[in-house]
């Protein structure tokens, strides 16, 4: 067989049938800015707040985001949001820069149910917290459920990273039509009468 | 393979429209046809096309591996200088592609291989038509004894639907999928309507977007409609055109991730016709194509040119380098980047009908397959979606 089950349900077309939202599977988490806010907040033990905040500080070091000078890194982090790194440098000698740990995370892991700490950051004008590996895990602290994708153990990061600049949020000003105007050349803005407009722009 | 004469459901047009399926019949001309329709055997769709369109998938990779490292094959591409590195770095980064349709000229086993005509490998359509459609005529089809397969050995080369959620659920989106199309295409925008329907299957949320409405924020990051940023976008709109573009520019700081992604824009290029005719010459399902202005063209008696960029059909002509009087041409808006010239090989003539096997890739493999017949040698939008089935 080529198709190995019938057609699900259709959101498409006069007969659609509504599809529940079938949600990314959550793992359960806390999110603190400090080690205090854990002490006030977590139903967990003092020493597993600190514990875990000095779990996460260890590994910063090594898996946030690295870059070659510290405008870089301000450009998607802020102002005096930055650090030089202190054990990690660039192979011309000088100092990566990489984020301030401004929170952690800790998460039941998927097997031998361990708990997980890793730091989080934030970008600039963005209130949500990022983990190492840019992905985003919301701006609510305390216990928090977050998508399995983004609880995993952030990679040792050893090198520069290109600027990008997916932190800053949007702004009033907008500019739009930036794209789009082949497919109106194409479609019929020609001179020519020979040929019928396509049916689509794809093919 | 076979064409056959076969009744059409007597329902079919409502049941088109209880689907969704609203470019059927197009300004009154004919697109979905189904009083015919292709049989094949079990062993032409496995031998002669899955496993082709496969192998050929794998020898694209090759040869991206060489024009993202060749200069000349950049510029004989056509591609804009500026964008290089981007697709390059497109490509290093493993940036997930979703989908594309590789079309050959396929006439059954007794006919010999089939040669790969081209690869729609960037913003291929037809999609929502063979993945539901075609399969639910084919379950209504046996089940009313309209084709000559009983209900439990008819099959169709077609798990498109179940790819593609499976492909979304792999893709670890964060956040939402924007899903972009042209204005003023019915078509493409069912087409970004089944996409969207496979992602919201795989558990994404989405957002329906056109092309012209995508904005860029003061920080360079593309916005849709409500001011959200667009992280990742499904963009049903070619990157040649799109590398031409005001916001061209943008694309590579924007942060946004596309799909199809850039890379594609080299095996969307006509250019990998000859491209892999050099590296794999000889190949049964390959046919001997050149750069326009390459010497060894002149060794081939008939081509079709093909502007590098070009779709439907549009400003292709047969030529018949001995009698260049008797061309054959589709005229059109494209050409302007240059041309390449591929040996000419008919599409088989079945009862005047010159079918067209375009196998759909979803995430690199093959997944399934349309036929779209003509009644000229130049497959265009004329031509109509039939059918398919074999018996397993």
């Amino acid at each position: 067989m080529k198709r190995s089950r019938k057609i699900a349900l259709l959101t498409m077309g006069v007969s659609s049938v509504a599809l529940t939202a079938c949600s990314d599977p959550k793992v359960d988490s806390e999110i603190y800015s400090s080690v205090q806010q854990c002490i006030d907040q977590s139903p967990m033990s003092d020493a597993e707040c600190k514990a875990n905040f000095a779990k996460a500080q260890k590994s910063h070091e090594k898996v946030a985001p690295k870059f070659k000078n510290q405008a870089e890194c301000e450009a998607e982090f802020g102002k005096e949001r930055c650090e030089p790194s202190r054990s990690y440098a660039q192979s011309n000698g000088s100092s990566f820069f990489m984020p301030m740990m401004m929170g952690y995370m800790m998460s039941r892991m998927m097997s031998g149910g361990g708990m997980g700490s890793q730091p989080l950051y934030r970008g600039k004008n963005d209130p949500n917290f990022r983990t190492a590996e840019d992905k985003k895990v919301g701006s609510r602290t305390g216990r928090v459920g977050v998508a399995r994708s983004a609880t995993k153990a952030p990679t040792p990061k050893y090198e520069a990273r290109k600027p990008n600049r997916r932190y800053a949020t949007g702004s009033e000003k907008r500019r739009s039509g930036g794209f789009g105007s082949t497919g109106r050349r194409t479609s019929n803005g020609s001179s020519r009468s020979s040929y019928t407009r396509g049916r689509s722009f794809g093919g | 393979m076979k064409r056959l004469k076969i009744t059409p459901r007597h329902d079919w047009q409502q049941t088109a429209a209880n689907h969704g399926f609203t470019f059927h019949t197009p300004d009154n001309e004919e697109y979905w046809r189904e009083n015919i329709c292709y049989e094949f055997t079990e062993r032409e769709i496995e031998d002669d096309l899955e496993d082709p369109a496969e192998e050929i998938e794998a020898m694209c990779f090759d040869i991206i591996n060489d024009v993202i490292a060749s200069e000349e094959a950049l510029e004989k591409l056509q591609i804009p200088k500026q964008h290089w590195d981007y697709i390059a770095w497109t490509w290093q980064q493993k940036h997930k592609n979703i989908y594309g349709r590789m079309d050959f000229s396929y006439g059954g086993a007794e006919q010999g291989a089939a040669k790969f005509l081209e690869y729609n490998a960037d913003t291929p359509t037809s999609l929502y038509e063979t993945a539901i459609f075609q399969w639910i005529w084919l379950e209504q089809a046996a089940e009313r004894g309209l084709i000559p397969a009983r209900p439990s050995e008819a099959d169709q080369f077609n798990s498109l639907h179940e790819r593609l959620i499976d492909a979304y659920s792999r893709f670890e989106i964060e956040g939402m999928l924007h899903l972009a199309c042209a204005k003023d295409s019915d078509e493409d925008f069912v087409t970004i309507e089944y996409m969207e329907e496979c992602a919201k299957q795989a558990g994404l949320k989405t957002h329906k977007i056109f092309m012209e409405d995508i904005a860029i924020s003061e920080n360079k990051t593309f916005l849709d409609g409500e001011q959200r940023e667009i992280n990742t976008l499904f963009k049903l709109y070619p990157w040649e055109w799109m590398f031409r573009e005001e916001f061209a520019e943008h694309v590579y700081d924007s942060g946004c991730t596309f799909i199809e992604p850039a890379w594609k824009a080299i095996l969307s290029n006509k250019g990998l016709l000859p491209l892999l005719w050099e590296k794999f010459e000889g190949h049964p399902n390959l046919l001997p194509a050149f750069f326009d202005g390459d010497a060894k063209a002149s060794s081939l008696n008939k081509v079709v040119k093909k502007p590098i960029f070009s779709r439907e059909g549009w400003n292709i002509s047969i030529i018949d380098q001995k009698k260049p009087d008797e061309t054959i041409h589709r005229d059109g808006p494209y050409g302007e980047e240059g041309f390449i010239l591929q040996e000419y090989h008919p599409l088989p003539n079945m009862d005047g009908a010159y079918p067209m096997c375009g196998v759909w890739m979803v995430a690199s493999q093959a997944a399934g397959m349309l036929v779209r017949e003509d009644a000229n040698l130049i497959t265009t939008d004329d031509a109509c979606f039939t059918p398919h089935f074999f018996k397993s």
